[in-house]
């Protein structure tokens, strides 16, 4: 099956054929997967034959950066350069509380230690438990902005791959091969997804095996990579 | 593969084992020292290094293991982006390169 590419994608559609929504700044030339598919796969095409501001690929060609608004930047957020999902700051923040609540735990444990009365021992005691409080804190800190720094990286890095390969798919004139019954589908629990077997995304996941026909693909949608289309 | 190799490899899963064992002794210890003492003014010092001590060398091996899943994560989408990027779904044309930024 091979599909034709919709009218607003096409080099040289007018503006009022392409999607709603966007400002002629932003046209799907210039700021979205599409666009950078058809500046790479037409090279020929004029800036102002695929709308595209020309200032956008003189910038490029220098080195600037290029802003995607639609969500698209990959230079954007966090990136490859960083080598944890943490900035310095995460780390002296954890660093600051953690140091601060260890030290009042042990500061609180050296004052009760050394008083001989239970009453002269509560301000210790509140001491080190506040102490623990602070380090519990640091701790959670820690882990959310970890955890958001990959969700967001995430969601950067695979929202635009589906548009992207269909895109590529539509653009080349690829056929795109049907998922028969007897290919083998996978998905993971609870995923939203199912995917050929071979797709990049579902490598190494060993998740559950199946067919078009099976429940597994009833209530899932296709993978926007491998489209395992019925 | 040796446990030398397996400790530079996975240093953080080994600091998070360390802290979860030095967790429960301390736990042990504190309980320990509260059962053999008679007075609550000699058991709080014992509450306090061995019962919140202990909890937080838990909570500190946890939150290293977790941070370890995370940077496995993280180097996960490393290898994704790198797999994209050699897919050609994205490249060259249009996806310049960082670090100046268009004003």
């Amino acid at each position: 099956m091979t599909q034709s590419l919709p009218a607003s994608f096409r080099p040289g559609a007018r503006p009022s054929e392409r999607p709603a929504g966007r400002s002629e700044r932003h046209s799907y030339a210039g700021s979205n997967a599409v666009g950078v598919l058809l500046r790479e796969l037409e090279p020929d095409t004029g800036a102002s034959g695929v709308g595209e501001p020309s200032v956008g690929r003189s910038r490029a060609r220098r080195g600037h950066r290029y802003r995607e608004p639609s969500g698209l930047d990959w230079t954007r957020g966090p990136a490859k350069s960083r080598q944890s999902p943490w900035s310095a700051e995460d780390l002296i923040r954890w660093l600051v509380l953690w140091v601060i609540g260890a030290i009042m735990l042990v500061v609180g444990w050296f004052l009760a230690s050394s008083r001989a009365t239970l009453q002269a021992q509560l301000v210790p005691v509140d001491i080190a438990i506040a102490g623990a409080i602070l380090v519990c804190m640091a701790n959670v800190l820690w882990l959310l902005s970890g955890r958001r720094a990959v969700g967001e990286r995430m969601r950067q890095l695979l929202a635009p791959v589906g548009e992207l390969a269909y895109a590529r798919l539509l653009l080349a004139g690829q056929p795109i091969s049907k998922a028969g019954d007897a290919e083998r589908l996978v998905a993971g629990d609870g995923l939203h997804h199912f995917h050929r077997e071979t797709c990049v995304m579902a490598s190494g996941r060993n998740w559950p095996a199946f067919h078009l026909s099976d429940e597994g693909a009833a209530d899932r949608v296709p993978c926007s990579v491998c489209l395992p289309i019925p | 593969m040796d446990f030398a190799k397996w400790l530079r490899l996975e240093w953080d899963r080994a600091l998070s084992w360390a802290a979860v064992i030095a967790g429960a002794i301390a736990l042990i210890l504190g309980w320990v020292g509260v059962s053999g003492n008679q007075y609550t003014a000699g058991e709080l010092p014992y509450i306090i290094s061995g019962g919140i001590g202990g909890i937080f060398l838990l909570g500190l091996g946890a939150m290293v293991w977790l941070s370890a899943d995370l940077r496995d994560e993280w180097r996960k989408l490393d290898r994704l982006e790198d797999v994209i990027m050699q897919a050609g779904l994205v490249d060259g044309v249009g996806i310049p390169d960082q670090g100046s930024e268009e004003r």
